[in-house]
């Protein structure tokens, strides 16, 4: 089995348009995903209905997207209601967060308050990292001191010039996991040697990249010298610690 | 298909382990340079060993050279050395080497490749000092030179590449680390002409990089991008 645990849905960005949620899940079933957590793609640009929007377009596929939430820390304290609202009525399973795109800084105060909320909900949050000057693997390490029950994910794991960054805080700090999607290859044999492989998830980010791009990333995980226990963990069992899939 | 990787890393004693991955891979030539401590420090010893390798099987392996800009004239007296040894070709890493690619001190570098007619690869994506725009303003300098674009700017400066590229018509791009879904769309914006293979093995995985070219839709011409353009670019017939 395995569970991507970093998709965007069907949206507008840009010139993209995403995935609409059929194709989305033909896509899954011809790469043998069977779970994907989604997330927007307009609504780091805008997060007003978005995640009302996402909820939408999962509806018929309940077994098979779980929709993260995206809020706006420009906002202020509607951040935090924008949060709680997502999970305790949509059913949203964690947050996703883009600092870059979204243009705030991880230790900006409403950002704060609305970490604090996600250890209440108990949801994970899940970030973009490797791009500077918003978001850095220690940006987020330092985020993971300050609130050491936040469960982090950094998606990407520091791409290509900061995945040393990503390694070290993924040591350092508990409650950090790494999905490394479009990490290079050397750089997810050094984290499978270094960190506990419980603290490696599976992602693909699959809407922002297509097909393709899916077989690429779990092509790079059956090519890594793992035990079949160990691929399994990254695959599907580590995410199911952090995310609340209903089974 | 006999494919030529713009774009390898030979590790000090080696050269066995990169042939075999190359004959497993059905790479025929490889572009190799000196490990990264080999390009921040100990450049000498970097050329003198890719040099090495170069001279056992000229037939596989061509070979760029490295010389820290901050040497000075020691650099330019270095880069002399390594066209006796016979490398082709210069490799800079601005993120590894410690300047930016608008720096002054890297110009005689620059003109050394120029006067030995040498391609420069350039590793681009980090910033502050390895930008594709950044090297669009070098190649700008620099029109006699061919420049090649190292990783394509991954992973955060998409939005630039296709200026980058119009803008100068001796600056290239190496395919590795980018998404298939990006080349295809710069391809259509830029002219494949543009596109050369690259795998930054060992550091990704051969085996990926060639699948993800293989990806890239019917109507693109593989050939091209595994090999013709690269062989252009260095001045080679076939």
């Amino acid at each position: 089995m395995i569970i991507d645990c970093h998709t965007h849905l069907f949206g507008r960005w840009l010139n993209l348009r995403g995935i609409r949620p059929r194709d989305f899940v033909r896509i899954m079933d011809e790469t043998g995903i069977e779970k994907a957590c989604v997330f927007t793609l307009e609504g780091f640009f805008d997060a007003r209905g978005s995640n009302e929007r996402l909820c939408s377009l999962t509806k018929g596929f309940e077994n098979r997207l779980f929709p993260f939430a995206t809020v706006d820390p420009h906002m202020g304290d509607q951040a935090v209601k924008d949060l709680r609202r997502a999970v305790l009525k949509l059913g949203m399973r964690g947050l996703k967060v883009h600092p870059w795109l979204q243009a705030f800084s991880l230790t900006n105060a409403y950002f704060l308050k609305v970490v604090e909320e996600a250890v209440r909900l108990d949801i994970p949050i899940i970030f973009h990292s490797g791009s500077p000057p918003y978001a850095c693997p220690t940006q987020i390490g330092n985020l993971a001191r300050k609130f050491p029950e936040a469960k982090l994910i950094l998606g990407e794991a520091g791409l290509k010039d900061l995945w040393l960054d990503a390694v070290a805080v993924a040591k350092k700090y508990r409650n950090i996991y790494l999905c490394p999607a479009a990490s290079p290859f050397a750089a997810v044999k050094e984290m499978i040697s270094t960190i506990p492989i419980g603290k490696l998830v599976f992602g693909t980010d699959l809407g922002f990249s297509r097909k393709e791009e899916v077989w690429l990333e779990i092509e790079k995980i059956r090519l890594l010298p793992l035990t079949e226990e160990e691929r399994e963990m990254i695959f599907y069992q580590n995410i199911r610690t952090l995310v609340k899939f209903d089974d | 298909m006999k494919i030529i990787d713009s774009a390898c890393t030979l590790r000090r004693g080696r050269v066995g382990e990169l042939l075999a991955e190359m004959d497993r891979c059905g790479i025929e030539r490889a572009v190799i340079g000196p490990e990264r401590n080999f390009i921040a420090v100990e450049n000498r010893a970097g050329n003198r060993y890719v040099a090495g390798a170069v001279r056992r099987r000229p037939d596989r392996l061509i070979g760029f050279a490295v010389a820290s800009p901050w040497l000075g004239p020691k650099a330019v007296a270095e880069l002399e050395r390594a066209l006796d040894l016979g490398l082709t070709g210069l490799k800079i890493s601005p993120a590894v080497q410690g300047f930016i690619l608008t720096d002054p001190q890297v110009f005689p570098l620059i003109e050394f490749a120029e006067k030995a007619r040498w391609p420069v690869y350039c590793v681009t994506g980090t910033p502050i000092c390895a930008m594709p725009l950044q090297l669009a303003e070098l190649a700008e300098r620099y029109p006699r030179v061919k420049f090649i674009m190292g990783h394509g700017g991954f992973c955060d400066f998409w939005n630039d590449i296709p200026d980058a590229l119009r803008r100068c018509p001796n600056l290239f791009i190496e395919t590795s680390y980018i998404l298939p879904s990006q080349i295809s769309a710069w391809i259509r914006e830029a002219g494949i002409e543009k596109f050369i293979f690259g795998s930054d093995f060992p550091f990704s995985s051969l085996d990926l990089e060639i699948k993800k070219i293989n990806f890239l839709g019917e109507g693109i011409d593989k050939q091209r991008i595994f090999r013709h353009n690269l062989l252009r670019l260095l001045g080679k017939s076939r």
